[in-house]
Parts: structure tokens; C-alpha cells; sequence
């Protein structure tokens, strides 16, 4: 049996805000890196921008679902604001739900592949070819499974958002510059969020929802202040 | 061992290179600075003027007839781009 986590019922539509937030700088990310793209004409730009427009996208699929349940009414359901579980006849929405969420786990887990590529060295970033096909293939069977089991895909979001964590960590260690340290801090964030998901998952009503949703937005904060001490240069 | 420039990185050395003697300097003093062959800097030098990055501009005194290249508003306006980028792609680490 799968569990749709929706945030408590003070927070329904609070949390579109969060997303459509978190969405709007990652699109201001991908706009940065297209322009880099397009004046470079360089393809590390063209990925990098790629991720962040299949972040504000999975954003996109997570808003639209979760308005579309709660507009249905899930959050009137006495003892279930917060969860439902999918084969309940309440939902009637099943397929909503089901595309809705494999769009989101499909889009988030390769973006952060192609981040985690993007992040290693320029000398260990020429992964053989078949190792990134492989991982392609995981996270498209993890996003086609993730309707059925919502730890399985915090659980790949997270190992992947430490790797990700550890090479801006090293980067930052290497540039020491303001822009790097809020970068590393952001992603150190987002896992974090991952995290706080994992737990929120055995109890979909408690606060650490609210609190996931705080430290992705802190995670968004934090890269568009990255962004801005670029731009303002 | 550092890595090989890229071709934009060259442009932007060059640019740089014009900038940094006050947006005018001498041939000889653009190739020692941009750390190319003759060859290819001519090469480099002709695809910015065609750009309208760089112009070449002559200056005769009495006994000689010297010639400079100038940076272009548009040679400035690519410069502050591509800080831009090279702040954005150190940032992430790219």
C-alpha cells in the first residue's frame, strides 16, 4: 500500500507556495546556466540548465497533484489530512496521482544525476558512457516503483544529494569563496530535507512535513543567494 | 599541468589582455600577453574585429606609423558576460 504525503491541513496551499518558490529559483538557475550556454557554447551548460528546468518541472508535477487532491476534498477526510493511502476508493484520482508522481520522482532523481555528474572533477567527470546508462536505468525503474514506496525514492534522492553535498563541499574547499559555501550549504540543505521526508513518511501528520518543506525552502534561499552574489559582480 | 583553453577562454585572455592596458594596445604587446603564436593570434585578432569585439586603429606621429587594437562597448559588454559565467561555473564547481 502506497502513502500520498500531503502537508497538515493548515498548510494545504501553503505548501504550493513552497513549491512554486523552490520552482521559480530553480528556473532562474537554468535561465543562468542557458545564458552561460548560450555565450560558451559550452554543453556542461546546456546539462547544467537542463537539471534545474527538470527540478522546477518535477515542482510543477508535485503542485499540480497536490492541488488537484486537495481541491478534491482528501483534506475533509476525518483521520486522513495528511495521507491517503492509494487504494482508497476516496481518491477516484489514482492516475493523477500515479503520473503526477512518477513525473516528479522521474524528473527530481535525473536531475540530480546530471548535477552529480556536473559536480565531480572536470578529470573524473568522463564517466564511461554505460555507467551513466546503467544509472539511468535505476532511476527510471526507482521513479516507475516510487508511487508504491515513497522511502525507496528519499532514500535514492538522499545518497545522491550526500554525493552531490560532498563534491560541492570539496569544491568549496578548493575556491573558498563566498558563492561556493553557500552552494555546498544549500545541497547540505536539500539532504537534509530528503531526511526529514524519510522520517515524515512513518508519520505523514506530524510537523516534520512543515519542517521538510522549511529546509527545502532554506536549500532554495540559499542558491539564489549564490546566484545573486554572481549576477551582482 | 593546466588544462588547454578553450577557444572562448582565449577570446576573453585577449579581451582582457586589451582591457587591462586601458582598452588600446600595441600588436606586439597583445601577443606576449594572450600567450599565443603569431599565426593564431592573427587568426583570433581578424575573427574579433569581424565580431566587432576589437578594432584596429592607427596612430601616426611625425616619424612613425603605429597600430592599436581597442576594445568595443560589445568587447566590454562579452567581458562582463563571461565573468559571469566563469563566476557561475566556479561557483558550482562546473
Amino acid at each position: 500500500m502506497a502513502t500520498l504525503i500531503f502537508s497538515p491541513c493548515w498548510f494545504h496551499g501553503i505548501d504550493t507556495l513552497f513549491e512554486a518558490f523552490s520552482g521559480l529559483v530553480a528556473l532562474l538557475i537554468a535561465l543562468a546556466g542557458y545564458r552561460a550556454y548560450k555565450l560558451a557554447k559550452d554543453k556542461k551548460y546546456f546539462y547544467f540548465s537542463a537539471a534545474f528546468v527538470f527540478i522546477a518541472l518535477s515542482f510543477l508535477a508535485r503542485a499540480f497533484t497536490t492541488l488537484y487532491f486537495v481541491f478534491r476534498g482528501l483534506n475533509d477526510v476525518p483521520g486522513a489530512g495528511v495521507a491517503q493511502s492509494l487504494g482508497a476508493p476516496i481518491f477516484g484520482g489514482f492516475n493523477i496521482f500515479v503520473i503526477g508522481r512518477f513525473a516528479y520522482v522521474l524528473l527530481t532523481l535525473f536531475a540530480y544525476l546530471i548535477i552529480l555528474l556536473l559536480s565531480m572533477r572536470p578529470a573524473d567527470r568522463k564517466t564511461d558512457r554505460r555507467i551513466i546508462a546503467l544509472l539511468s536505468v535505476f532511476v527510471v525503474l526507482f521513479a516507475a516503483l516510487s508511487y508504491a514506496n515513497s522511502l525507496a525514492f528519499y532514500l535514492v534522492a538522499l545518497t545522491f544529494l550526500v554525493f552531490i553535498t560532498a563534491n560541492f563541499l570539496n569544491n568549496h574547499r578548493e575556491k573558498k569563496s563566498a558563492a561556493t559555501r553557500l552552494i555546498f550549504l544549500a545541497f547540505a540543505a536539500l539532504a537534509f530535507e530528503c531526511l526529514l521526508w524519510m522520517f515524515a513518511n512513518y508519520n505523514p501528520a506530524s510537523l516534520l512535513v512543515v519542517f521538510a518543506y522549511l529546509a527545502r525552502a532554506a536549500g532554495y534561499l540559499l542558491l539564489l543567494s549564490a546566484l545573486l552574489r554572481v549576477y551582482r559582480k | 599541468m593546466t588544462a588547454r583553453r578553450s577557444q572562448i577562454d582565449i577570446v576573453f585572455d585577449i579581451l582582457m589582455a586589451v582591457q587591462a592596458k586601458g582598452g588600446k594596445i600595441k600588436p606586439t604587446h597583445l601577443l606576449y600577453k594572450s600567450n599565443l603564436s603569431h599565426t593564431r593570434m592573427k587568426k583570433y585578432v581578424e575573427e574579433l574585429k569581424q565580431k566587432g569585439l576589437i578594432a584596429e586603429i592607427s596612430e601616426s606621429t611625425r616619424k612613425t606609423n603605429r597600430n592599436f587594437f581597442t576594445i568595443s562597448d560589445a568587447g566590454l559588454r562579452f567581458l562582463a558576460d563571461y565573468r559571469k559565467v566563469k563566476e557561475l561555473t566556479d561557483a558550482f564547481g562546473l
